[in-house]
């Protein structure tokens, strides 16, 4: 029994631990293949909004071997809505060096006539079209760029040197591709390839000058700025299952002291029969390390499970917050499972520890004698309350340090020692419901919370493990719920339109569909229409986002000090750009401009203002389109806001925009209240992963409180019998062990809230701004919170039903034969 | 000759949009020099066997082909990658004292002005291959790759020839099946060759063939094998032989006869006895190639034997490898010794042709 429990510990912490690396991976891997397949070969990538013109140029500099150029858009399904196909035009005849799959028709070679010669012809990968049953030669309709257009299937992509990482890609020439999203002389991409691959910095600085305001580096440079893009936010998710490793640590101590405690008569006889201290400690380290090993296997395959649930929470938010991912296969790195493998030891041996030290200690005369134990164990942990404090003062410390100027990981120190702080403070917690229920009026009340002074050790670490995981749900529960009510005052004034309309695309794959220029225009001539703003945004090399706004300020940014209407009249009159919070936090401490690379060069634009946005975490810059347009050229639309004149009808100018230009779905067109909920709805989804995490915590939780009840009143045999014999019936006993079980929920659960309310702060407070730079006002769902003792106590007594209904039964002699 | 359709297969269109070749054609000079865009292929195809002035020997191909994708009067797109050809071309040269072979294939979309056919003085041009007709009828030829590079002057020694009958050459008994033919048989050569053994001026005879067609070759045939022969005695001979998937050749083979005075005389399909004789089989892609032939035209009395000085002349290219290469050539003519020198085609041995097998 104790070993089962031993092994579930270990097991638990570790596959939640895995889940989240393995998906973490799974989500980097996805993206770098993604890039792999369409860089292919390439050696330097020049992205953004090209002039294909600097094609030939790029290709007659000398170090430059081979060019070709890529075109991409999303296409989305109009009848199957979250389906879509990420199209990229191709040039098969330059892009023969670079390609890594091969396009086939029929199972012979793609006929390059019918290629060249089809408007809208596509190649599907083959796992799409199969898994989809579309055969060659089939017509699909899509949506692209809020336009609907026929594409034909002709050929289907193998797998080349490297297999088809996304099945939901769509080839088809770069020529077509143009015509298809109507952006001739446009390009997104070039690829080069060099004549001595070694010498990638001398070409970038041959190519710099031809592709001015453009990125140019490795393609694996994209994958690693994903990657360190995702960083934070992995972080975060990292340092949440370590949580579950913690609380691994805590089962594996309480089954061990079990164990220990009930042994220590044959410990008594193994020493006297000559085994030295260091052997008796070998002896229960090596029997935790056994325990480890079935543990972690359960562990693995568990992780990896719960990993292909998690997977698609992962890639969503990673979509909605960074960038177009789709992840079909999960990425198992030998690497992560020997570190899970490593952790599941190391915590098994960490939670060994003390108790095996505790075991080599016995002497052989004093166990025989079996007395003394438990004096012993009360005053080694009189200290722990003064290491308690300690750890919340370093909490304190490194929160401080981590809000100035040190690094972020100290955000996490803090949060750890938050949770070792509260954990050393479950003696004190003891004490305290001890003193609250031993004068209780009710006698098996009064005989509990007297028992919980009783090997106040083990109970501490019961009380411990238990508050551990309710810390992290409460932490969680506080910490979403805070950022969503921010996010709520923030929309609620940044949402203030009448109809909000943008290519459909955009809401679930990210922004990278555009608005057709007739349906800015027919919104601009609508009599009924007071005003419309554009905006789209390009993501850029430095790491953050450029916004650029057409239109007028209207008083829908919360600017932190400084007067907004005048930092928005700097920035539609005067050339300037305001910027967000997080980008003031990451890029702009102390500076006055932001400075970019445009067309032209790099310019200096001066900051008027910082506002509060909880859209990128990167950070971004805001400014008119007017500027960009003096700066970069031509600019685009990726969603309009129509504020309407008095009296307009929102309704009747939607319908007539639908019939103007979309049948179905090409279009999301959201009245202001409709959009809200859908912003709130993108950011449920970006925590999706939390709901997870959370259905985490309570298995934990709840196991953690049966797991505990059943190893205490294993332990308590021998007192429990000794209550019967004393004359307690069977349904007194059960009571007793029951309001034990109670009061250890009790003050498990009230330490964990304590406990996880300050890790929420730590979270909200520290680990935010220095990770993603948002300020988050701090709320609690006090109801919420109020309910887990309730529901923990309950669980606790139920848990221990059994466990007591066992001991209540148990046959006296055998259990007292010992005394 | 007759890369043909190599990069597509052939695809007979219900309206037919590209014309074909018929009986009929009026050739008109220096106009059927240029591109004919209403028909989907063309090529200009240069081989010649050249000397250095140290006495090395030198044999070189340089081809042209345009290969349409989209027939004249298709939809307009504003795209420049949308484009109405394929533009490819290939070049080798054979080092006969070094025994080396260097081939390439360049293939480009012209979507930028890099490739293009017919402007101005240009007839054609790949990147730097470039081939230039001057205002006095010379061809101006040039390419170069990988440290191989050719530069040529190319002046007619004697009048165009026109192959076939009149003014279409028949590539299949099948009906349909044809291009519009002709040749310059002798142009007189000079310039300068590189390759990694240096550079050289060189001079020689050339044979160049210009023909454009559209869906010239039958679905049963595999291959064809092709020679351009000159005389030292100053006659001519084009023969080719169109293989047929039954192992036999098909009856629309044939050939040409160009007497030293210039006159053409029509060979057919029965006149004509080839005969492989020697073997040489690629390591690359496995492909045996007939390198050595007896030629036995009894209407002319000529008996010759076709030998190769050097055996590996393989253009092993993506899609389609092909052999390609100089050829040396001996034997009788009306009780006569004749000597001469020229360019020997063989294709369809590495495998299918892409292309070949239409619907």
């Amino acid at each position: 029994m104790l070993a089962l429990l031993n092994i579930f510990g270990i097991a638990l912490g570790i596959a939640v631990y895995l889940a989240i690396q393995i998906a973490n991976d799974s989500a980097t891997k996805s993206f770098a293949a993604s890039v792999d397949m369409v860089a292919g070969k390439a050696h330097i990538e020049v992205r953004g909004d090209i002039d294909e013109r600097i094609w030939p140029e790029i290709e007659r500099l000398s170090p430059v071997s081979a060019v070709t150029g890529l075109v991409e858009a999303v296409g989305t399904f109009p009848d199957a809505p979250g389906e879509y196909l990420r199209i990229i035009g191709i040039d098969l005849i330059s892009g023969s060096e670079f390609r890594t799959f091969e396009l086939r028709s029929d199972a012979s070679p793609i006929i390059a006539e019918q290629w060249l010669s089809t408007p809208g012809g596509i190649a599907l990968s083959r796992a799409y079209a199969e898994s989809r049953g579309i055969a060659s030669g089939a017509k699909l309709a899509l949506v692209v760029d809020g336009r609907r257009v026929e594409v034909t299937v002709l050929a289907l992509i193998e797998d080349g040197e490297m297999p088809v990482a996304d099945s939901r890609i769509a080839v088809m020439d770069i020529g077509w591709a143009q015509e298809l999203i109507r952006r001739s002389g446009r390009m997104n991409a070039l690829m080069v390839r060099l004549h001595d691959p070694l010498e990638i910095e001398a070409a970038v600085a041959a190519i710099r000058p031809h592709a001015q305001g453009l990125s140019v580096a490795p393609p694996r440079q994209r994958s690693a700025q994903i990657a360190r893009m995702l960083g934070a936010f992995q972080l975060n998710l990292t340092a949440l299952s370590m949580v579950s490793l913690l609380v691994a640590v805590f089962l594996v101590f309480n089954t061990v002291s079990t164990s220990v405690s009930r042994r220590r008569t044959e410990i008594g006889i193994v020493r006297a029969l000559g085994v030295t201290k260091v052997g008796v400690r070998a002896m229960y380290l090596g029997e935790a390390l056994l325990y480890a090993i079935p543990g972690v296997l359960v562990g693995s395959f568990g992780g990896i499970a719960l990993a292909r649930m998690l997977t698609g929470a992962v890639s969503q938010t990673v979509t909605s917050l960074y960038a177009l991912v789709n992840v079909e296969r999960l990425w198992i790195e030998p690497s992560v499972l020997i570190t899970a493998i490593c952790y599941g030891i190391g915590a098994s041996l960490v939670g060994a520890w003390v108790p095996a030290a505790e075991a080599s200690r016995v002497e052989p005369v004093e166990a025989l004698r079996g007395v003394a134990a438990a004096v012993r164990e009360e005053s080694s942990i009189q200290r722990f309350w003064l290491w308690g404090l300690g750890a919340l003062a370093a909490a304190g410390g490194f929160a401080f340090w981590a809000l100035g100027s040190g690094p972020a990981w100290m955000a996490f120190a803090a949060a750890f020692f938050v949770l070792a702080g509260f954990s050393l403070l479950s003696p004190v917690m003891l004490r305290v419901v001890r003193l609250l229920f031993h004068r209780a009026p009710w006698l098996p009340l009064r005989l509990a919370a007297e028992r919980l002074r009783r090997s106040m050790r083990r109970n501490s670490v019961t009380v411990s493990a238990l508050a551990s995981a309710v810390a992290m749900l409460v932490a969680l529960i506080v910490m979403v719920f805070s950022f969503r009510s921010s996010l709520d005052a923030w929309i609620g004034r940044g949402i203030v339109a009448d109809l909000f309309i943008a290519p459909a695309a955009n809401e679930s794959f990210g922004l990278n569909s555009y608005m057709p220029d007739e349906a800015v225009k027919w919104l601009r001539a609508r009599p009924e229409a007071e005003g419309v703003d554009t905006f789209f945004e390009i993501s850029l090399d430095e790491g953050f986002t450029l916004a650029v706004v057409d239109g007028t300020y209207r008083d829908n940014l919360a600017f932190r000090g400084g007067d907004g209407a005048a930092a928005m009249a700097r920035v539609f009159g005067g050339g300037a750009v305001v910027v967000t919070e997080p980008y003031a936090r990451r890029h702009g401490k102390g500076r006055e401009n932001v400075s970019l690379q445009t067309a032209n060069g790099r310019v200096d634009f001066p900051i008027a203002g910082v506002y509060a946005d909880y859209s990128r975490d990167r950070g971004m810059v805001l400014m008119s389109a007017e500027t960009y347009r003096k700066h970069w050229g031509p600019s685009r639309v990726m969603s309009a806001a129509v504020y309407l004149k008095p009296g307009a009808d929102a309704a009747v100018l939607e319908r007539d925009f639908r019939s103007a230009f979309a049948d179905a779905g090409q279009f999301s067109v959201n009245t202001s209240r409709a959009l809200r909920a859908r912003v709130l709805g993108i950011f449920d989804q970006t925590f999706a992963i939390t709901e997870i995490l959370r259905t985490v915590a309570i298995i934990v939780a709840v196991a953690g409180v049966f797991l505990t009840m059943s190893v205490l009143v294993l332990e308590r045999r021998r007192e429990i019998a000794l209550l019967r014999a004393i004359g307690g019936t069977p349904a007194f006993v059960g009571k007793v062990v029951l309001c034990e079980a109670a009061l250890l929920g009790l003050a498990a659960a009230v330490l964990g809230i304590v406990s996880g309310m300050f890790l929420a702060v730590v979270l909200t407070w520290v680990v935010n701004p220095a990770f993603f730079g948002w300020t988050i006002g701090f709320s609690t769902p006090v109801a919420t919170i109020a309910a887990i003792p309730l529901w923990l106590t309950a669980v606790a007594v139920l848990a221990a039903w059994w466990p007591a209904r066992v001991a209540a039964k148990a046959e006296i002699a055998g259990a007292l034969r010992g005394e | 000759m007759m890369i043909l359709n190599v990069f597509t297969r052939m695809f007979v269109f219900g309206g037919e949009p590209w014309r074909r070749a018929e009986a009929g054609w009026k050739y008109d000079w220096p106009r059927d020099h240029a591109a004919h865009h209403d028909f989907k292929t063309e090529w200009w195809y240069f081989t010649g066997n050249l000397r250095a002035t140290d006495g090395r020997r030198f044999g070189y191909q340089l081809t042209f082909f345009r290969q349409g994708v989209r027939p004249p009067g298709s939809v307009r797109a504003e795209s420049r990658f949308v484009t109405d050809s394929i533009k490819f071309g290939h070049f080798a040269v054979t080092d006969v004292n070094e025994g080396a072979f260097h081939f390439t294939q360049s293939i480009k979309r012209g979507a930028f002005g890099e490739a293009g056919f017919s402007d101005g003085d240009r007839l054609a041009w790949l990147g730097d291959w470039n081939l230039e007709l001057a205002k006095d009828g010379t061809f101006i030829a040039r390419a170069v790759h990988n440290g191989v590079k050719l530069d040529l002057q190319l002046g007619n020694a004697k009048p165009l020839v026109i192959h076939g009958e009149n003014g279409i050459s028949v590539k299949s008994a099948e009906e349909g099946h044809a291009s519009h033919y002709y040749s310059a048989t002798r142009l007189r050569t000079r310039g300068t060759l590189s390759t990694p053994k240096g550079t050289f001026d060189v001079s020689g005879e050339s044979w160049f063939d210009h023909e454009w067609a559209t869906n010239q070759l039958a679905a049963n045939q595999t291959g064809w094998d092709w020679f351009s022969i000159q005389f030292e005695d100053g006659a001519e001979l084009m023969i080719y032989r169109l293989r047929l998937k039954d192992g036999t050749s098909d009856r629309a083979s044939s050939g040409s006869w160009i007497a030293a005075d210039g006159t053409v005389r029509h060979l057919k399909h029965d006149e004509i006895a080839m005969l492989p004789e020697k073997y040489w089989s690629s390591k690359k892609t496995g492909a045996r190639y007939p390198v050595g032939w007896k030629i036995r035209i009894e209407s002319l009395a000529l008996d010759v034997t076709v030998r190769t000085p050097v055996e590996n002349q393989e253009l092993a290219l993506q899609p389609v490898s092909y052999w390609e290469g100089l050829i040396d050539v001996s034997g009788a003519r009306a009780g006569r010794e004749v000597k001469g020198h020229g360019y020997l085609e063989l294709t369809g041995y590495a495998g299918p042709i892409v292309g070949i097998s239409g619907p």
